[in-house]
């Protein structure tokens, strides 16, 4: 008994909630003195472009009038993305296209990629999120600057504000500025760890209840049956933080072209 | 063709005058019930918008929330980080855990106007359904 309990303990230690998230050097590479080893993450992320640019040229390479299957997902995809930045910035909003495209994708790819049980979610580490918020924030701002050169400082100092009240007004428009790529980036990493979190804690109840033995066992069906439905639910998240991050950078792209405040 | 030939023995791949009519007859029988079975679903689907809407509407609570805790964090960190470099705690601390506050605040309600902007055409369309309570 004592020893089922300590075997136990140690697979439970072994595979913990959190051991999912553990970055695995694959290939141990240094360069000029950084260490760029080539980890799990960065397979899952270039197993997921693989798949991206296969995807679509697949999907396009027939170029068929009446789409097929894959041809017509990928169309939608288009669709999709199209529209919403046409609805969100504009027409002008087209020539970046490209870029929220393959930032849609990307992540989009990566989400679903870490639903395949085993796998690895890159998007659940902050410092994956944070480059890609960090990349958005900078872009965007470069844009503001090269579109409106010094005057996009204009966006610190909001109209209609009486003056005596802005060096409260600009420091805190400067800091909910600076403050964009942390939540744009802290978003989607929260929210795909902690729901990844929950499945295998979830999963970790389906094996305990269920090596109870006898009647006991049966207790593990209910957190079976919860872990069915959230994994439906991860799916939706998965979609939604893919599309929430892609819309913010259109909102983001949107401020910095138009400016109005 | 003559049009005496079209009602005893059509030619290969053409319809007898019944056989049209039999067409015509099972086509309409389909449409009737597609329109039942569409009516029924519809029905069926009544508390889907809602669902769908409640969805959006907790992916738009995450999407603010998280804006609030963030503030604070990164101004508590600017005033800690001001305080160890010129030795004046717990001042900067104090004054730029207000000024995060404020930040988060300021991207909540400017999120919110966003969402009210985009919401305010959808309810103006909802107000032409009429009444149908029985008050």
């Amino acid at each position: 008994m004592a020893e089922t309990t300590e075997v136990a303990g140690h697979a439970a230690e072994a595979h913990g909630p959190m051991h999912q998230f553990e970055i695995k050097r694959l290939v141990p590479l240094e360069f000029m003195g950084y260490d760029i080893t080539f980890t799990n993450a960065s397979l899952m992320m270039i197993l997921a472009l693989v798949f991206i640019s296969l995807f679509l040229y697949f999907a396009m390479s027939r170029r068929a009038l009446v789409p097929g299957r894959i041809q017509s997902t990928a169309e939608m995809l288009y669709e999709y993305v199209a529209d919403m930045v046409r609805g969100s910035v504009g027409k002008e909003g087209m020539k970046y296209f490209p870029w929220i495209f393959t930032i849609f994708i990307f992540i989009l790819t990566l989400n679903m990629f870490g639903m395949v049980p085993g796998s690895f979610t890159v998007t659940s580490h902050i410092i994956v999120t944070f480059a890609l918020a960090a990349m958005v924030w900078i872009t965007v701002t470069l844009i503001g600057f090269a579109k409106h050169g010094l005057g996009y400082l204009k966006l610190f100092i909001p109209s209609g504000v009486p003056w005596w009240l802005m060096p409260v007004i600009v420091p805190i428009e400067i800091i909910s500025y600076l403050i964009r790529p942390i939540s744009h980036s802290v978003r989607l990493f929260a929210n795909m760890m902690a729901g990844h979190t929950m499945l295998k804690v979830f999963a970790g109840f389906v094996v305990g209840l269920g090596s109870l033995g006898g009647i006991a066992s049966l207790g593990g069906i209910a957190p079976i049956a919860f872990l069915i439905a959230f994994t439906g639910l991860e799916f939706l998240v998965a979609f939604l933080q893919a599309l929430i991050f892609t819309v913010l950078t259109c909102i983001y792209l949107n401020d910095a072209l138009h400016m109005h405040h | 063709m003559s049009a005496s030939n079209d009602d005893e023995n059509p030619p290969r791949g053409e319809l007898s005058r019944e056989e049209r009519e039999a067409f015509r007859k099972r086509a309409s029988d389909l449409g009737s019930r597609l329109d039942k079975v569409k009516a029924e679903t519809r029905e069926k689907a009544g508390p889907e918008p809602d669902e769908r809407a409640r969805g959006a509407a907790m992916g738009q609570a995450m999407k603010i929330s998280i804006e609030l805790v963030v503030g604070i964090a990164v101004g508590g960190f600017i005033g800690k980080v001001l305080d160890d470099q010129f030795g004046t705690a717990p001042w900067f601390l104090i004054v730029f855990l207000m000024l995060g506050f404020a930040a988060g605040l300021a991207n909540i309600v400017r999120t919110a106007r966003r969402m009210q902007a985009e919401a305010e055409p959808l309810q103006r369309s909802a107000k032409a359904v009429p009444d149908d309570d029985d008050d």
